[in-house]
């Protein structure tokens, strides 16, 4: 601690301490900024069929890579289809595969680390030398080795995101649980002869679960970018499903006279990402203070 | 305090320090006026939260971001005088600081020796070799027992009286002809405060060093320093020298803190309360900033301006001194 | 001693890892369907000459069998055959390790000299407007693609000048030189954000301590204050969190090098796993796998030299 801090809290008057917890502060304006962000995206992979113009898999290979028009506000793509549509229904995909690509390995490991941490012994050992393997494995390198055992497809990605995501959240839960579990409060639950699922779910989990809130945002935008790298690689969805990066991937040998094949699909990739990152760092200011 | 021909080693002239918090200004030290003689120690006692600390540090420029400083200072270590100095220019220049917590005021990453040898190259410009030999002095002076091993370890690998050793050996590295002392014996049990008050006694003799001494316990006051200044609410409210005050008082504060330590002599630990709390420094009461929880307290004390009178050899800030005739400790 | 004995501890703790990743590696390949025998004599050969090959490949013994030969192969250098591309895999890696190691080099350099000063001066105004705006840079840095990023710099650099081959990696020093440049520097911006992320954390923290107070209350300069107190003190926490996102480099290569088309092992990885070319992705992903270990490993060293605190776990 600085001496600023030191000093600022001598001077101020004592605040109670609510090390447990959170108090019921106004969230971070960031916070709803980027939930609109998020919320608008959510809307147009929901409403997609409803605010394309075209199908996006409808094919015109005579009006491939035109301008951008009245018609087209975006062109056309090689295969003469319509790229707003495309870029609109492809919010299906990528949004579908951000959240459940970080809600899947949020559910497992939370669960796994909680019962590691909790229960000990085994459990506990068993879950953290697992962890450390599949940590010691280049993350993407092992989804592409999943994604190529499993087959090419969202379901085989989301699998394979499962089975390499879960660590950072087992991780997480496990110091918290192990932090919450000394404190004073537990100890009195259990004293009063609580039993150990009744304290871990309504005592101790509310207060660890602050950590994993304060990290899922940005691991949805790990997951959608994890899901478009691949895309662009080949490796991810299987055409003609439209994604963003597949898209991304699909306009590079047209780049230099159709660059708004690629470029702006990223634009969309990196608004849904900053709509995220203003989340996730505003929760994480509210869990500080 | 006879009266001397001499310059004083420092003058402090009308100290403040300002923060912003929370949008207001806030002034923790307020006007603060002292001056030390070489070989002088002066102890500054207070509560937490009279400014005692962040004086000491406004004096060579070490306040946290955001702090400023105003004021004069006048520093002459040797019959030059630097008038007008800034702080950031008295550092490792002649003036030299220990701090409360020698855990955390020692580099991790640097063994001992070095840190020293780091302070003995900026002020005599030795070579490597020359600086590491001058650091082992440095060590063996500050009652450090096998210094030449010691100087290799590393911070983490002393005992907490050790590295209060250290740290007042790397304060001696720049040759300093004041030594700050910041609380250098809060933070120690009993036993080493002893050897460590001690240390720093035979410095004082065998170098000529001055020394200021921030506290908040009267007894390691009465034990080494000279002179003794009383701050609360950020500003000296009894000046004068150590014997006197702690015997005869005349200030309702220095009277209360004495009280609220009667065997003093025998070291207790914390001052017992005086009840009620030192103000807001964000809501200085007018006038006597005591006066609120002065027991003596008259109404023309919430408009008396701040000054200190002289009377009988030392100064007071408070206005009816007389209060307390008649009730010497 | 003790930071010695550290490192030792940690080097005997990476042999059983580095076996568990050779187990995973090789389970992961058992459970993809496809027969690389039939891959190889086609899809009309009889049924007699199917078996010859399984059998000659090992493919017949049981898995734990050829598990074992598998970990003995790759002890002796032996990484297997790639029919796809007629060559043993690892003549393949060792051909396009290089150009990777080139990638990884630049893009490293090129991050830490952006991120380093950056990460500073972000840590000295930290609240002010300086600051502000690296860190909104970093935030949009962190969620940009870095496939599209390079095809940007494509668009905006590479074809305008024409200096910049995109394709390949040339044949000369100076046309290595000139074809990593842009690749190198995708992956600087990819990785900038996190390090400047982290380096300004701990500075800011290092910067408010007290040790720090001490030394400028002795006089040090700024300049040898800055490298000698701060940034050996900052830099640990920095060094733990970029070793571990070694895996993100790491992907970030395969992108980049499918961008740029560099003819690099992570481009390799990517034509093996579209061409289901078995025995090459293996290769590959052990490779990487060791790499990451590698790099954790080295991280440790590092540490343990910065940080003389850095104990064996108890």
């Amino acid at each position: 601690m600085s001496l600023a801090d030191d000093l600022t809290r001598e001077y101020a008057p004592s605040e109670p301490q609510h090390q447990l917890m959170v108090e019921r502060r106004r969230l971070p304006r960031r916070v709803w900024v980027g939930a609109a962000i998020v919320f608008v995206y959510i809307l147009v992979a929901v409403f997609a069929p409803l605010l394309a113009p075209y199908d996006p898999l409808a094919l015109d290979p005579l009006h491939a890579l035109e301008d951008p028009s009245w018609a087209h506000p975006i062109g056309t793509d090689e295969l003469g289809r319509d790229v707003l549509s495309r870029l609109i229904f492809a919010a299906r995909v990528d949004l579908l595969v951000g959240f459940l690509g970080a809600l899947l390995p949020a559910i497992v490991g939370t669960a796994l680390g909680a019962i590691g941490a909790y229960r000990g012994g085994w459990r506990d050992a068993l879950t953290m030398r697992t962890a450390d393997v599949v940590q010691a494995f280049p993350t993407y390198i092992l989804i592409i080795a999943l994604v190529f055992a499993l087959g090419q497809g969202l379901t085989s990605i989301l699998v394979a995101f499962t089975i390499i995501a879960w660590v950072a959240y087992a991780r997480l839960i496990r110091s918290e649980i192990l932090r919450l579990r000394g404190l004073d409060y537990v100890e009195a639950a259990r004293a009063a002869g609580l039993p150990t699922r009744r304290i871990l779910w309504l005592h101790v989990f509310p207060n660890a679960v602050g950590q994993t809130l304060v990290y899922l945002p940005s691991d949805i935008v790990i997951a959608t970018l994890g899901l478009a790298a691949l895309s662009f690689l080949g490796l991810g969805v299987r055409p003609p499903t439209p994604e963003w990066g597949a898209m991304i991937a699909a306009g590079q040998p047209f780049i230099r006279d159709q660059w708004w094949l690629s470029t702006v699909p990223g634009v969309v990739v990196v608004g849904f990402g900053l709509g995220l990152s203003l989340i996730g760092e505003g929760i994480e200011e509210w869990t500080r203070r | 305090m006879d009266a001397t021909l001499s310059t004083p080693l420092l003058t402090v002239e009308d100290l403040s320090v300002h923060f912003m918090s929370g949008g207001a200004q806030i002034t923790p030290v307020d006007g603060v006026s002292f001056s030390i003689e070489p070989g002088e120690a002066l102890g500054i006692v207070g509560e937490s939260g009279s400014g005692k600390s962040l004086t000491l540090r406004a004096i060579l420029g070490l306040l946290p971001p955001g702090g400023q400083v105003e004021g004069t200072l006048r520093f002459s270590p040797t019959s030059e005088t630097f008038s007008d100095a800034a702080p950031e220019d008295l550092q490792g220049r002649g003036v030299a600081m220990i701090f409360q917590e020698p855990m955390t005021a020692l580099n991790p990453t640097m063994r001992v020796g070095d840190l020293i040898a780091e302070g003995v190259r900026r002020s005599e410009g030795f070579d490597r070799s020359a600086a590491r030999r001058r650091a082992v002095e440095l060590l063996r002076s500050a009652g450090v027992p096998n210094p030449e091993e010691r100087a290799r370890m590393w911070p983490h690998e002393l005992s907490g009286g050790l590295r209060q050793r250290v740290m007042i050996a790397t304060a001696l590295s720049t040759r300093p002809a004041l030594l700050l002392c910041d609380e250098p014996t809060t933070a120690l049990d009993v036993t080493i405060q002893d050897q460590i008050l001690g240390l720093l006694s035979q410095l004082r003799r065998d170098l000529g060093m001055a020394i200021v001494f921030v506290t908040h316990d009267l007894a390691v006051i009465a034990e080494i320093c000279d002179r003794i200044a009383v701050m609360y609410a950020g500003r000296i409210v009894e000046v004068g020298d150590a014997d006197d005050v702690l015997s005869v008082p005349r200030h309702p504060y220095t009277a209360a803190l004495i009280g609220s330590a009667p065997s003093f002599h025998s070291r207790s630990e914390r001052l017992a309360g005086i009840g009620g709390m030192p103000p807001d420094p964000r809501a200085f009461p007018r006038g006597c900033r005591f006066a609120p929880r002065c027991r003596y307290a008259r109404d023309d004390c919430r408009d008396a301006p701040h000054r200190l009178i002289s009377l009988g050899g030392r100064e007071t800030a408070c206005i009816h001194p007389e209060v307390l005739e008649g009730s010497p400790r | 001693m003790g930071r010695f004995r550290f490192v030792l501890k940690r080097l005997a703790l990476t042999v059983p890892l580095l076996l568990g990743v050779v187990l995973l590696v090789f389970l992961i390949l058992e459970i993809t369907p496809g027969d690389p025998a039939r891959q190889i004599v086609g899809l009309r050969a009889s049924e007699e000459k199917l078996q010859e090959v399984r059998d000659s490949l090992g493919l017949s013994d049981p898995v734990l069998t050829q598990y074992v030969r598998y970990v003995g192969n790759v002890a002796r250098g032996d990484l297997g055959y790639s029919y796809k591309s007629g060559r043993s895999v690892a003549s393949l890696i060792a051909e396009r390790l290089p150009v990777t190691i080139w990638l990884l080099g630049f893009g490293l350099v090129f991050a830490l000299s952006i991120s380093v000063p950056l990460g500073i001066l972000s840590a000295l105004r930290h609240d002010r407007a300086a600051d502000h705006v690296v860190r909104a840079f970093g935030l949009i840095g962190l969620t940009m693609p870095s496939f599209w990023v390079g095809i940007i710099l494509i668009l905006l650099v590479a074809l305008p000048t024409g200096l910049f081959p995109v394709g390949g990696f040339g044949e000369t020093v100076p046309e290595h030189i000139r074809s990593i440049i842009l690749p190198a520097l995708t992956l600087a911006i990819a990785i900038v954000p996190i390090q400047i992320r982290s380096l300004r954390a701990s500075t800011i923290a290092v910067l408010g301590s007290d040790y720090i107070t001490t030394a400028r209350s002795m006089g040090i300069p700024p300049s040898r204050l800055m490298r000698r107190f701060v940034l050996r003190n900052a830099a640990p926490p920095t060094i733990a969190i970029v070793a571990l996102d070694v895996g993100f480099l790491l992907f970030g290569a395969v992108v980049i090098e499918t961008t740029f088309a560099l003819p690099g092992i992570g481009q390799g990885l990517v034509l093996a796993a579209r061409g289901r070319d078995i025995p090459a992705i293996q290769g590959y992903t052990l490779l990487f796998a060791v790499m990451v270990v590698a790099v954790y490993l080295l991280a440790d060293i590092l540490t343990a030299i910065a940080d003389p605190r850095v104990e064996i776990e108890s």
